[in-house]
């Protein structure tokens, strides 16, 4: 299309801006506090499968609504699965602020069970592989009870390459 | 019973990157009055308008009250769905049972998306759980499924990530409403910039503006309706947990228990199929990037892990082959994403019509198949038949 035509056509600009407040709930509410207090991670397992469930939850939905069973102290330290870093101009949409790249996150299979995605550093494709050991770097002051009171993971000493 | 569905109009817009010419009511209103003209219908005979896209993609509420001039719902029956990327395969789900129920005969299914007014990558991080790991979204430009790929089967997985993307080209070239139509190179996807690592551009959907209606009719109706109908034999939505690292790690421990697998069993088993690739003519798949089209092939088709590939190196998946794979150029040339899976089966029921244009495969279609896919892996697929079921 002719950028000339294009000129004519008016286009409202708008921004849209929501300030929210979610309830954590009591099973990620414990994760939350407990990573807040102690710098600990927490999940529950399932009764009928016997499988952690990592953020603990009330039910295993696989289970069709089983009731969650024990809480389980989980490692901080784990394995890449998989891994990706991202290049192109992100907005982070959480604070509408844009966000410096190369910076990577990881599925991370925690040491005895439960997994989740995070930062990994350093964000370069050469210096990370999938079943890298890996461990959390937490942030020292200031915990809020958010996922972001772990920095990122990075690679534990011995398993650098 | 249910009653028998057919397919009795189709519409589309020319889908692009800009549309500041139309405002979306407009925009919708092209595809609508596309349908009605192919179905030399009038918008009194529609008894329902089912309507829907990703609202949070354009930040507006209930586009439908807005969007009544433009799809014609004034005083009609009628309801919005928004599933995600599955919406337009939802829409189409909605469209068969208002009408196999017997409660309708003739329903018009809507989707449509104007990506340029919004922040796509935004809405799609807005649907992770906003407690836990909605900071660590990267939108739709994830690299897990090519990470996992690449791990597993190295080099060979960049060759024929290219080569997929070089079929979509050649057929995106033959499709007028495609929105990437230029044919591409296997030096230009190789050397496409690295958008997230190991996603390059080439290997990935653009954001398009486009909007995309069927017309569906009660096997009576469509009798008086067209001499061509396109029978809906069945469909099948399977949905996942929420959380995201449990979906990505289902590539390994829980393969067989991927929703796309457990989806096409359901399918194969309720319509006695054994062999998809056999008995099945076709398949428009929903693949947001060439990566999923090369690891949920195994899943959908009931592969073992990497069989897909080497019937992309046989060219079986090409427009010419035993079983072409989005000979319309699918979704890696056009996205307009809450008309996106409408338009899977709006592109299989063409090809099955024979009316599909330049992108007509060579063979005979007598079957079908189309795929939805959305948030953590929630999975619809639509089997289109020529005979009546």
């Amino acid at each position: 299309m002719a950028k000339k035509a294009a000129d004519e056509y008016l286009v409202m600009p708008y921004l849209v801006s929501v300030p929210c407040n979610f309830s954590a709930g009591p099973y990620m509410g414990r994760l939350l506090r407990e990573m807040k207090e102690h710098k600990k991670l927490w999940g529950n397992k399932c009764p009928s499968c016997g499988r952690i469930m990592f953020p603990p939850r009330a039910v295993c939905g696989q289970c069709h609504g089983v009731e969650a069973g024990d809480w389980v102290e989980l490692s901080d330290k784990g394995t890449i699965f998989a891994f990706d870093v991202c290049y192109y101009p992100y907005i982070d949409p959480s604070t509408g602020q844009p966000k410096a790249v190369p910076w990577a996150r990881g599925v991370i299979q925690l040491d005895g069970g439960g997994a989740l995605i995070h930062f990994l550093e350093p964000p370069d494709p050469d210096k990370l592989h999938p079943g890298m050991k890996v461990q959390a770097v937490w942030k020292e002051e200031g915990r809020t009870g958010e996922m972001m009171d772990i920095l990122y993971f990075q690679p534990i000493e011995e398993d650098k390459r | 019973m249910a009653r028998r569905v057919a397919i009795v109009g189709i519409g589309q817009t020319h889908h692009q990157a800009h549309r500041e010419d139309v405002n979306q009511v407009e925009m919708v209103n092209e595809a609508v009055t596309a349908a009605l003209e192919d179905a030399q219908l009038r918008i009194k005979d529609i008894d329902c308008v089912l309507h829907g896209n990703m609202e949070l993609f354009e930040g507006v509420h209930q586009p439908d009250m807005w969007h009544v001039d433009g799809d014609g719902a004034y005083l009609k029956s009628g309801m919005r769905l928004t599933t995600g990327g599955t919406t337009g395969g939802t829409i189409a789900c909605a469209a068969y049972n208002h009408v196999a129920s017997g409660l309708f005969d003739t329903v018009m299914a809507v989707g449509w998306e104007k990506q340029e007014e919004g922040h796509t990558t935004t809405g799609i991080a807005a649907m992770a759980d906003p407690l836990w790991d909605r900071r660590l979204q990267t939108g739709a430009i994830s690299g897990m499924t090519a990470a996992t790929m690449i791990r597993d089967f190295g080099e060979r997985a960049g060759e024929v990530a290219a080569m997929v993307r070089i079929r979509d080209g050649e057929n995106a070239s033959r499709n007028p409403y495609a929105h990437l139509r230029n044919k591409v190179t296997r030096e230009e996807v190789m050397n496409s910039y690295m958008l997230v690592h190991p996603i390059r551009l080439l290997h990935m959907c653009p954001q398009s503006n486009g909007a995309c209606v069927l017309i569906v009719a009660s096997e009576e109706k469509a009798g008086r309706i067209t001499e061509k109908p396109v029978w809906v034999k069945d469909h099948v939505t399977t949905h996942m947990e929420a959380m995201l690292n449990e979906t990505i790690l289902m590539r390994d421990d829980l393969a067989e228990w991927a929703s796309m697998r457990v989806c096409a069993r359901k399918l194969y088993k309720r319509n006695g199929i054994t062999n998809p690739v056999n008995e099945i003519d076709l398949f428009e798949m929903y693949d947001p990037m060439v990566w999923m089209e090369m690891e949920w092939a195994d899943w959908f088709l009931l592969l073992e892990r990497g069989g897909y590939l080497k019937l992309v190196e046989d060219g079986v998946t090409d427009r010419n082959g035993s079983f072409p794979v989005n000979p319309s150029g699918g979704v890696v040339t056009t996205n307009p994403i809450g008309a996106t899976a409408l338009i899977r089966v709006a592109e299989a029921a063409l090809q099955i019509r024979g009316d599909a244009g330049e992108h007509q495969v060579d063979k005979e279609v007598k079957t079908a198949m189309a795929s939805a896919f959305g948030g953590t892996f929630w999975t619809i697929l639509h089997l289109l038949s020529k005979e009546r079921p």
